[in-house]
């Protein structure tokens, strides 16, 4: 899950990381605009809060000289939305005089496992870009160790900024992304001014694995929740995965790895996938029927496509669920295509048939059907 | 023969009183496995499917010194704390099928284990299976034929849909491992193909892929560079999938071109693996090789 500029900053800045004087507006509060306008000195940087990157590109920074000028910028950017999700926070913050921007990450590097340190000596928005033409240094930390005096000093020197401001910006980066979870945790730029070093954009990714788990994470996970849509919401509560596409076929299985096959075969035989629904493991009939219900809740979705192989899943179950789903919604313009193979698969055979729907065996022979 | 369990292993279950621990345990009793005790803490003294029932790792191997594996199936916030207990019990393979532990925790266990000269399986893992001697994992034995076909995965169902797709070719697998759905993972493809590659009975390997992370391209430039090998043929999954999309599961994300569909195919084809874009041509393709 991607957090808030905002929310980041709160992180860096409670590990010490120096940021500038900034707030918050929410959509619906004008009092907490001028109370804010008030508090920080023009000239200003008005920034919309967003889930993801790609911001300025979007035009969605702008900046204001006067009180005026930042009244109309916040106003501008809650009209505005970004990748369909709508602008509900916008921060007011104030602009300094930049000398250098230098960009400085700490992530999770998967495989192998460590802990990836990189530095470049040139922030931004094109920072890939950039990277790859003027280097980047790259330290790899082991999670038992943690950020040695040698590394502060090897980044001290590429980045041409002094140690002890440094070392408090890499212990606090480093000790960020433990307390938080955070699989990627970016200040981009990271400015050199006259007053000194100072993160003027944070960026993370939180593990949704632990949204639940770590009490810090409680409020960021809060809001993400409240903002969820609600086939999401449903998605989150019952326990399955849930995507979003623009076809009119639902392709709906058990097992990530599956149910990605199976889209993958649906769109090379020139189906086109509305929906990727991932029941998971175990599925129980009640959690198939919510699944189902939302995907006849879709007037996009025309055709739907059921891949089951039963293992710890019950065949009967899956059947049972999607049934009562059908009862219940009355939808008859939808075309229904089974394949159902192993535990319990001839009670979920004989439950599907008695409404009329048959079972493939094979998994190429219902992709075929669904298609034709 | 096959690689990691087979008709020696004996295995301890930790967490053997929840309803999967349960479940399991009985299923890989019916399958043959030498389930030879369980841990649950606070739960010691009892039996399951008549297997013992101890508090903690310590007393369960000290009982029975020769468990050599242990299946953990405790839930997520409590499995780390598990799986050092085994590490540190000197227990050496451990299949960890518990889902949605946190990155981090995995990473500092992973770690451990690999300076304690434990293999992890898993994270997120439906196990590993030998057949027809020996299943430690949540996977439908009957899905799986013996042969000489060495499986890697990192997706269960896919693993099953695989092995099916062999059998109805006439053909069966030496074993198969889920190395784990989720972006860090104890065992690597590198680690499960080497076990391979020294197992006389496996004469191919199938690597089941997936989009997100760099999992594929880590163990294609390892077998690029090996001089001598085993025939490798891979099926990724999720070429249709949109980017920035969570795709079930925790590692099956793409952001920009890193762990996309065509960076995999390509790293894999220049390594010399044969890719398959069905699973119908993926089992020609292994029938074409043997």
């Amino acid at each position: 899950m991607i957090p808030y500029e905002f929310e980041v900053k709160e992180i860096v800045k409670s590990k010490g990381v120096r940021v500038e004087p900034y707030c918050i507006v929410a959509s619906n509060s004008n009092t907490a605009l001028e109370e804010c306008l008030s508090e920080i000195s023009p000239p200003y940087v008005v920034k919309a809060q967003v889930r993801g990157w790609g911001r300025a590109k979007a035009g969605l920074v702008k900046f204001a000289e006067d009180r005026e000028e930042a009244r109309r910028g916040v106003a501008e950017l809650f009209a505005r939305t970004f990748g369909g999700a709508p602008i509900r926070y916008v921060m007011v913050s104030k602009r300094l005089g930049i000398l250098r921007e230098l960009y400085l990450s700490v992530m999770v590097n998967y495989a192998p496992p460590y802990i990836l340190l990189l530095a470049s000596r040139s922030g931004g928005v094109e920072v890939e870009e950039q990277a790859s033409r003027d280097g980047v240094l790259r330290i790899k930390i082991d999670p038992f160790e943690g950020v040695r005096d040698y590394m502060v000093r090897y980044i001290s020197k590429f980045l041409d900024v002094p140690l002890d401001p440094l070392r408090g910006i890499l212990e606090g980066l480093y000790s960020a992304i433990w307390d938080y979870n955070l699989h990627l945790l970016e200040l981009n730029p990271l400015a050199v001014t006259e007053n000194g070093i100072i993160a003027l954009d944070a960026k993370a990714i939180v593990d949704d694995d632990a949204l639940e788990q770590n009490p810090r994470l409680g409020e960021i996970r809060s809001r993400y929740e409240s903002e969820l849509t609600d086939e999401e919401a449903l998605a989150r509560k019952m326990g399955f995965s849930v995507v979003l596409l623009n076809g009119d076929t639902a392709v709906i299985g058990n097992g990530a790895g599956l149910t990605m096959a199976t889209l993958d075969a649906l769109v090379s035989l020139g189906g086109s996938p509305g929906l990727f629904l991932d029941l998971g493991g175990g599925a129980s009939a009640e959690r198939v029927k919510a699944a189902m219900s939302l995907v006849l809740g879709k007037l996009s979705i025309k055709r739907v496509l059921v891949n089951i192989l039963g293992g710890i899943t019950r065949c009967d179950e899956v059947a049972k669920g999607v049934v009562e789903a059908l009862k219940e919604s009355g939808r008859r313009d939808m075309k229904i295509v089974f394949r159902l193979s192993g535990f319990r698969e001839e009670e979920g055979r004989r439950i599907l048939e008695d409404y009329g729907i048959r079972a493939f065996k094979s998994f190429e022979d219902a992709v075929r059907e669904v298609v034709r | 023969m096959g690689i990691i369990v087979g008709e020696n292993t004996r295995v301890l279950v930790q967490g053997i009183t929840g309803r999967q621990g349960m479940l399991h345990t009985g299923e890989m009793l019916k399958y043959g496995t030498r389930v030879v005790a369980g841990v649950t803490p606070g739960k010691g003294g009892g039996k399951i499917h008549g297997i013992p029932v101890y508090d903690s790792v310590r007393e369960a191997v000290e009982t029975h010194p020769e468990i050599d594996t242990s299946i953990v199936f405790v839930p997520a916030p409590a499995a780390p704390d598990a799986v050092y207990e085994a590490i540190d019990a000197g227990i050496r393979k451990i299949v960890v099928i518990t889902e949605h532990i946190p990155v981090h925790e995995t990473l500092k266990f992973v770690s451990y284990a690999r300076s304690h000269g434990a293999l992890i399986i898993g994270p997120n893992t439906p196990g590993v299976i030998t057949p027809p001697k020996c299943k430690v994992g949540i996977m439908p034995g009957e899905y799986f034929k013996p042969g000489l076909i060495g499986l890697m995965s990192r997706s269960g169902t896919l693993t099953y849909e695989v092995s099916l797709h062999l059998m109805e070719r006439g053909l069966g697998v030496s074993t198969a491992v889920g190395i784990g759905g989720d972006p860090i993972t104890g065992v690597t493809f590198e680690d499960v193909y080497t076990l391979f590659a020294r197992d006389p009975e496996t004469k191919a390997v199938v690597l089941i892929g997936e989009i997100g992370g760099n999992k594929e391209e880590q163990f294609a430039e390892f077998y690029s560079q090996l001089e001598e090998k085993k025939p490798v043929v891979a099926f990724i999954a999720g070429r249709s999938a949109p980017p920035g999309k969570k795709m079930g599961h925790a590692g099956a994300i793409v952001y920009g071109s890193a762990g996309s569909y065509s960076n995999k195919v390509k790293a894999l084809t220049e390594a010399g693996v044969r890719v398959a874009s069905s699973l119908s041509e993926l089992a020609d393709l292994v029938r074409e090789i043997l």
